[in-house]
């Protein structure tokens, strides 16, 4: 039994393999990256932090104290070379905004009628790490 | 025997448009799952509508009992729920419903606020109409006992985002 396979067919046949091996690992790389950014991209973040605060304040009774961990937004902040205010809750408005990038940020507004006070505390370095917010 | 392998066939099926087709198909199925269950972990509509009920429940519950201010009068369901009438009346974002029927299912008191298309918009599907949530409850007349008064809550909410 006679195979007759040319070199240069060979060769051709490998090299369009290594092309579609490499498409393949290209298209997943940029896929994974894309999943995972999404998951990390500050407009998400400032979304998700702004609606837990806001929904955090309406659910909450007078004489709640609300503790919200900000370390992970600090780092995000960080990463996008921003300097500025990070979280802003504006009782006049009925509004929570958390800004970690420069722009607008997001804002969220809430229902509730109660007093509300707040402070950011900083760690040792000067940067916020926890918001303590008061409901009265 | 002699077989001939058609290589460049080969080559065509590994790197043809079909090929280019199918990893579109796939990043298209890829982006729209990540932006379905983005946009859907940071919807909390459902979550407010729920809280605005509790709200509304507590302005009106006495300890099982009807709250007297809205029989002897002098009732603000927005001062004894604490919520903010200019967000119900300024935007159109929220919507409540409460109605307060007596034995003979005679409705005695009604309070409504808000954006009243929540009622029809609640009834449908689709991702831009409001969310809502909806209880019965049954509470004991202060003024006379053993009579009860059913209560109807209805309340709605749509996108809080400020531009």
């Amino acid at each position: 039994m006679n195979k007759k396979i040319s070199k240069k067919g060979s060769s051709k046949l490998v090299l369009s393999q290594i092309i579609y091996i490499i498409l393949v690992i290209i298209f997943s790389v940029v896929m994974i990256a894309y999943v995972v950014r999404s998951g990390n991209q500050s407009a998400v973040k400032e979304e998700v932090y702004a609606k837990q605060i806001a929904l955090s304040i309406d659910k909450a009774k007078p004489g709640t104290e609300i503790d919200i961990n900000l370390n992970e937004l600090n780092k995000i902040a960080q990463s996008n070379k921003y300097n500025g205010k990070i979280i802003n809750i504006d009782n006049q408005k009925n509004s929570v905004n958390i800004h970690l990038a420069l722009g607008n940020g997001y804002t969220y507004r809430f229902f509730s009628e109660n007093d509300i006070s707040w402070n950011i505390n900083s760690d040792e370095e000067g940067k916020p790490n926890q918001l303590i917010i008061l409901i009265s | 025997m002699v077989k001939k392998l058609n290589k460049r066939a080969d080559d065509e099926v590994i790197l043809s448009p079909f090929f280019f087709l199918m990893l579109a198909i796939v990043g298209i199925a890829i982006v729209t799952a990540v932006v379905v269950i983005m946009s859907s972990n940071s919807d909390i509509r459902v979550g407010e509508a729920k809280t605005l009920n509790d709200r509304l429940v507590y302005a009106i519950d006495d300890n099982g009992y009807l709250n007297d201010k809205i029989i002897k009068g002098g009732f603000d369901i927005f001062q004894d729920s604490d919520m903010n009438s200019q967000m119900f009346e300024n935007t159109n974002d929220f919507y409540f419903n409460v109605q307060i029927y007596d034995e003979n299912n005679q409705l005695k008191y009604s309070f409504v606020k808000g954006n009243k298309d929540f009622e029809i918009q609640c009834g449908l599907n689709g991702k831009k109409l409001a969310k809502c949530y909806s209880r019965e409850i049954a509470l004991l007349n202060p003024e006379e006992s053993g009579q009860i008064f059913r209560v109807k809550i209805f309340s709605g909410v749509n996108s809080g985002d400020v531009k």
